[in-house]
């Protein structure tokens, strides 16, 4: 019994330290990818999409290598089911919600290149900031200008990733969507792939500090599911104001009633970075 | 057009592209915290507003407006000139 004790605080403490090291390890690539990596970029791709495209396929690196760190220390586990849909995405627009702070991190990882929308605090930070946009990652500031950009990104076959809630999920409350993922959906017309996210037990929640780490490894779940799309989820020769209503209604629908019956475990699903 | 006019056909857009119930439309709802507009919608507002004025609007006279007076009032600004 005492020997359980001390072999859990061990663990505990073990993984404690390890977040913290991920943490700083994370600190410390931003700064290299944004003020070493980035600017040697902008000198040997001129043009801004072949510089978004290698920066896009960096932090999808970079992301993998500190998902492989957080699996190979035990901080956290990962299990996919559907992975081959994000391996392999071209233009589709990447839907999933968002639970804990890792979702992006994960979604990178398993996607070779992708573009995502993100918000204006990050666009702006001073680190981040630069690694955001040389990837041509899209602000959300301008509502209008974000659809327009978003179907460009779209029409060129990079898979857009988009939480439709805006900010990490509060726990405990109906999944709530802002509007902009549906309006992005109907203006390019490219196919949604749901992906449904769970983070068990809950950790890195909004407002919550990086030393808070769960009794145990957490575990992420990433369920992909067949492309739906918006054309047969909202009608069609409606005002777009309609349109993006119904469509958001759809979507929260579908992702809360996908959510509840998530199963608990994915068997037969080895984790794979 | 006189303002109580206004607000009926303020009410009555909001009702049908913004799915606005328009027992909740009064002057002084906000249409972005009362009323559930976003951005985007309120580009598609300023539409309509051109819709019923026949008249152009600048975006940067849209972008103060706030509650459905500021969107009345900029009608009636707009008939006005």
């Amino acid at each position: 019994m005492a020997l359980n004790l001390i072999a859990a605080r061990a663990d505990y403490c073990w993984r404690l330290a390890m977040t913290g090291f991920c943490f700083v390890g994370f600190s410390i690539g931003s700064v290299v990818l944004s003020f070493v990596l980035f600017p040697g970029l902008h000198l040997i791709a001129r043009c801004a999409q072949r510089r978004h495209r290698r920066a896009q396929w960096l932090v999808h690196k970079a992301f993998g290598l500190l998902v492989a760190v957080m699996t190979a220390a035990r901080v956290m586990r990962i299990e996919i089911l559907g992975g081959e849909h994000l391996r392999s995405a071209g233009g589709v627009l990447v839907l999933a919600n968002h639970p804990c702070l890792l979702d992006i991190v994960v979604l990178h990882a398993l996607i070779p290149r992708a573009c995502c929308v993100v918000k204006n605090e990050l666009w702006t930070h001073p680190v981040v900031g630069c690694l955001v946009r040389t990837a041509g990652y899209i602000g959300n500031a301008a509502a209008e200008e974000v659809v327009g950009d978003a179907a460009l990104v779209l029409s060129r076959g990079i898979p857009l990733v988009v939480f439709p809630e805006g900010t990490r999920t509060r726990p405990g409350t109906p999944l709530q969507f802002q509007r902009g993922a549906a309006h992005i959906a109907l203006a390019s017309g490219k196919p949604i792939l749901p992906v449904l996210m769970s983070c068990d037990p809950p950790t890195l929640l909004k407002g919550s500090r990086w030393y808070q780490i769960p009794s145990r490894t957490f575990v992420i779940r990433v369920s992909v599911r067949p492309p739906l799309q918006a054309s047969e989820l909202a009608q069609e020769g409606v005002d777009r104001s309609i349109a993006a209503r119904r469509l958001t209604r759809a979507l929260e629908g579908y992702f809360s009633r996908e959510l509840l019956s998530l199963p608990h475990s994915f068997t037969g699903t080895p984790c794979r970075n | 057009m006189k303002d109580e006019e206004i607000l009926e056909r303020v009410k009555s857009v909001l009702a049908e592209s913004f799915e606005v119930d328009p027992e909740r439309v009064t002057l002084f709802a906000n249409l972005f915290d009362d009323l559930g507009l976003d951005s985007i919608d309120a580009v598609d507002l300023a539409i309509k507003v051109q819709e019923i004025t026949g008249k152009r609007v600048q975006p940067q006279e849209f972008r103060t407006i706030r509650t459905v007076a500021d969107v009345v009032a900029a009608v009636q600004r707009l008939l006005d000139t």
